[in-house]
């Protein structure tokens, strides 16, 4: 074998390896392909009952899901591109969710507030009721 | 001849015994009336005549408070009315008898008749009364009860949501027990037309929720966190 053909097959040695570096490295350089976005199981779609705070989602739209089957693109930081999307950060369910952009404990604030309302409301018409049983005379004769 | 007795307060058999006394024949030489009347006769007339106006109005002022009473159940009311309003016809038509008696004899067998319905029936605006006062009674169990399950409802919420608030929590945890058991107590006052028991049961749980709402509003403000 002359030098020739030595260096020859050095260099293809060597540029396989390169490329090889080289492919691995744009591999890793991208990091996880995004998530397919996939769509919600049919529990979640069907329920519409999205987390009150929005999780850790960082959704485009503070963490408001509306119900449909439409990812936030930016949401997921895990999972394999060959899964399913794993559904969204769980988080609680309030009865009430509050309204966009606002947090869960303002929702139960709000709804504090509606039950101290509603409480005074009906201790109005109670009193009505006491008074009018007190101005009631039951005895008088005839 | 002088009569001295009130209509208004007199008791019945007491005034039944006086207008038997007034229905004594016109003595002779007595006055006499046009129409056959003398100065006995127009008396004791004027005197009957005033005490059916005296029970009719007491018969309206019942019936006018029970028909301006905004809390009392159409059925009860409808169901006092025509109680009431029954006896005064009775009572409108003894009346009209009244006015056409012309002898004494007369105004005395309807005196008699006229004593004899007010003594059956004395009762009727007081057993009127507590029929209303129950139906009422009844309204303000039932709105009483709603108002310990919605401070139950808050006050589940607030322990989660303001745990630095358990105390008064706690407190208006224990009036809504109480509210509870008031609410109990005012219905079967209602059931038994205890009228006293229901207007002081009434009376104390009327304090005792405005003391409640004024507590959680308190503790609602004291947990107010900023809108972020």
């Amino acid at each position: 074998m002359n030098k020739i053909s030595l260096f020859i097959i050095i260099g293809v040695v060597f540029l396989g390896v390169g490329g090889g570096v080289l492919y691995f490295q744009s591999d890793t350089l991208k990091g996880p392909p995004e998530p397919t976005g996939g769509t919600f199981p049919d529990t979640e779609s069907s329920s519409g009952n999205r987390p009150s705070s929005g999780g850790t989602g960082e959704s485009t739209t503070g963490g408001q899901g509306s119900g449909s089957a439409t990812e936030p693109t930016t949401g997921s930081t895990g999972g394999s591109p060959t899964t399913t999307k794993p559904p969204p950060p769980s988080g609680t369910t309030g009865a009430n969710p509050p309204p966009s952009g606002t947090t869960g404990s303002t929702g139960s604030q709000t709804t504090t507030q509606k039950q101290v309302q509603e409480m005074d409301a009906a201790a109005t018409q109670y009193g009505s009721m006491n008074s009018s049983v007190q101005g009631l005379d039951d005895s008088t004769s005839l | 001849m002088t009569y001295n007795f009130k209509v208004h307060r007199i008791p019945a058999s007491l005034l039944f015994a006086a207008i038997m006394l007034a229905g004594v024949a016109a003595p002779t030489g007595a006055i006499v009336y046009p129409g056959g009347g003398s100065a006995d006769f127009t008396i004791t007339q004027q005197k009957i005549l005033a005490l059916i106006d005296a029970s009719v109005n007491r018969l309206n002022a019942a019936e006018t408070n029970i028909q301006n009473n905004t809390q009392i159940s159409s059925s009860a009311k409808t169901t006092t009315l025509n109680s009431l309003n029954s006896i005064e016809s009775a009572l409108l038509a003894y009346r009209t008898k009244v006015l056409a008696a012309t002898t004494i004899e007369e105004l005395q067998a309807i005196n008699q008749e006229i004593l004899q319905y007010l003594i059956t029936n004395k009762d009727v605006i007081k057993a009127n009364a507590k029929i209303a006062i129950a139906d009422i009674a009844q309204s303000a169990s039932a709105k009483a009860s709603e108002i310990a399950a919605k401070a139950e409802q808050m006050i589940k919420v607030l322990y989660v949501t303001c745990p630095s608030q358990k105390s008064a929590l706690d407190s208006l945890t224990q009036q809504t027990v109480q509210l509870k058991a008031n609410a109990a107590a005012l219905k079967s006052a209602a059931t038994a037309k205890d009228s006293a028991a229901v207007k002081s049961l009434a009376q104390k749980t009327s304090v005792l929720v405005k003391s409640m709402v004024a507590n959680a509003k308190v503790i609602q403000a004291a947990c107010v966190i900023p809108t972020l």
